[in-house]
């Protein structure tokens, strides 16, 4: 009757905006995290548009935040987060993720912006006179002799804020979610797998003369290739939850889990991938790149909701 | 922050407990904390309370303990609360500092710095705080910090009518638990410990129980935790995780380039 962990703990009843609050910045992170890679350590082939991901980026994370504060109580007190009005001083908890966290995204959000204008000078776009130096700026930190510094540490902000998402949630004592480290682990691979896919969609959509054929192909190897870690990484995580397992697993959840990330949203995409010739290249790569998308919503769903309607 | 002046607690002797709710119903009173919703039966003994949330600060737990052959039964209370925890997970984990410790040494909601991000839920062990339906910020037990202020005890203390609630300066509740721990058990009652009254739960609780039984019995943890503890674990995952991330996107990126040279090679050759 009096179980501890069923009848004192209690769920925060996160509200739904949650899930795509984390699906949203996951794609943010994802596709920052691979593009500040490759165009760091590619090497010298072909990375023809790969800047573009960098839109995506800097579309998302202004989303992602208003989403964060559209699930506050307090909408208005948002920036109580950022400064402690009581004290007039910074806020930095360093013991809250939540904090730690606010602070990591305005970090990811400078190189967000320095990826957008070096975007923009690239593609020629907005090129506005009083802006030159930023433009300039921003091509010097991605091309000149500090690129690689430069975008390792972005690649560093863009994985940690990825990774914030997961520890955010770990750090509680919601037994599901404290019951594996995993979170962390899953929700930074489905970012990856994500955001690559959306880029895929954002090249294949503005390919004038198949100039971006090959840097397409080798993003949908990736997402190939992290799809195989992603459902190993789901099974570990059921596993891992050990006693908890049914909160994602009974019933509706399990049908989602199962069918929808697993069945959906991995296995029927890396079967269009290996076997293109099935919907057409083009056909198969959108199709696979959609299905991706909605199999990782649907992980965030069941992860987030299962524990907390268990309660 | 504010200087600690002193440190006030309540020791709660269960023991002594019998179930009038009068605390319930002072700390609803003071507080003026909405009524429940009527008719609000849980079905489960005469607790209709049922949890701790924004609007029930207090909530006197009714268990019904019956042996498995059903030929003893007896009832225990315990007049539940925020424990005041010296390390208390909902003030590490709140991203506003709106959790603070106050001059009395206990945990206090400033609710003009609440944002209400739900986060502090997680973050106690206890499942004591809510967000208040009408104030739409986190909210729990306060020890009457108003009452503590100009120097009364806080609204159930003075309820309550068997002193199973006992206020005070906390190292002399401590004293005072202690021998009646010793009291308890000289009498037969071998099962009598405390709960809290040392570091080993989260420091100490600053609102600390008198048990008959083991914790779980009450529905109290038997050894709580601070939520950062699963955090390393999670940054260590996330470590791996990057790692492999990183190694099967570049082998993923080699093997195109190879493919692809041995496919320019052919081609060269065929020509």
């Amino acid at each position: 009757m009096y179980n501890y962990e069923l009848t004192q703990l209690k769920s925060p009843d996160f509200p739904f905006i949650i899930i795509f609050d984390l699906f949203i910045g996951g794609i943010a992170a994802g596709a920052f995290l691979v593009t500040v890679l490759l165009l760091a350590f590619g090497g010298k082939i072909n990375k023809a548009g790969l800047h573009r991901a960098y839109y995506i980026t800097m579309a998302l994370l202004p989303v992602y935040g208003l989403l964060l504060i559209l699930k506050l109580e307090h909408k208005e007190r948002f920036i109580n987060v950022l400064w402690q009005i009581r004290d007039g001083t910074i806020m930095l908890n360093l013991q809250s993720p939540m904090s730690l966290g606010a602070w990591v995204m305005n970090v990811f959000g400078v190189f967000a912006l320095v990826g957008f204008l070096y975007a923009l000078k690239k593609d020629n776009l907005l090129q506005f006179s009083w802006a030159q130096k930023l433009y300039h700026l921003a091509t010097w930190l991605h091309e000149g002799p500090i690129a690689k510094v430069f975008l390792s540490i972005g690649a560093f902000f863009s994985a940690w804020f990825g990774v914030y998402l997961g520890i955010l949630v770990t750090t509680s004592h919601l037994p599901a979610w404290n019951a594996t480290p995993f979170i962390p682990t899953l929700w930074m691979i489905s970012a990856v797998i994500t955001g690559v896919s959306v880029v895929i969609l954002l090249l294949i959509f503005t390919n004038r003369s198949s100039q971006l054929n090959e840097s397409i192909q080798r993003l949908d190897n990736i997402v190939k290739s992290v799809i195989v870690l992603n459902i190993a990484m789901i099974i570990v995580f059921v596993f891992a939850l050990g006693q908890w397992s049914e909160t994602v697993t009974r019933g509706m959840f399990g049908v989602l889990l199962w069918g929808g990330v697993v069945g959906i949203g991995l296995l029927v995409p890396l079967l269009l991938k290996l076997k293109p010739n099935l919907l057409g290249l083009k056909n198969s790569l959108i199709f696979s790149s959609v299905l991706v998308l909605v199999g990782g919503f649907i992980l965030r769903y069941v992860v987030m909701m299962g524990p907390m309607s268990y309660w | 922050m504010s200087q600690i002046e002193s440190s006030k607690g309540m020791f709660i002797d269960t023991t002594l407990c019998h179930g009038c709710k009068a605390c319930e119903v002072a700390c609803k009173s003071w507080n003026e904390l909405p009524a429940n919703s009527a008719p609000s039966l849980t079905g489960n003994s005469y607790d209709n309370t049922g949890k701790l949330d924004g609007e029930n600060w207090r909530h006197v737990k009714f268990i019904e303990d019956i042996s498995d052959d059903r030929t003893d039964s007896r009832w225990l209370f315990l007049s539940d609360s925020c424990k005041h925890c010296q390390l208390a997970g909902c003030m590490t984990v709140c991203p506003t500092n709106a959790i603070i410790r106050t001059e009395f040494d206990t945990v206090y909601i400033d609710h003009d710095t609440c944002i209400g991000c739900k986060y502090c839920i997680t973050g106690c062990p206890f499942g004591v705080i809510e967000i208040g339906h009408l104030s739409g910020t986190a909210e729990k037990c306060t020890l009457c910090y108003d009452r503590l202020q100009v120097g009364q005890q806080p609204a159930c203390a003075q309820a309550c009518p068997t002193d199973c609630i006992e206020f005070g300066d906390v190292p002399d509740l401590v004293a005072m638990a202690k021998q009646r721990e010793q009291f308890l058990q000289s009498t037969g009652n071998y099962k009598a410990e405390l709960y809290g009254a040392d570091k080993k739960i989260l420091g100490g609780l600053n609102v600390f129980y008198m048990l008959e039984d083991k914790p779980e019995k009450y529905g109290l943890p038997s050894d709580p935790q601070l939520p950062q503890k699963s955090m390393l674990g999670g940054y260590w995952s996330s470590v791996f995780s990057l790692f492999a991330v990183g190694l099967v996107s570049l082998l993923s990126f080699r093997s195109y380039r190879e493919r692809k040279f041995a496919e320019e090679e052919e081609t060269t050759k065929g020509a």
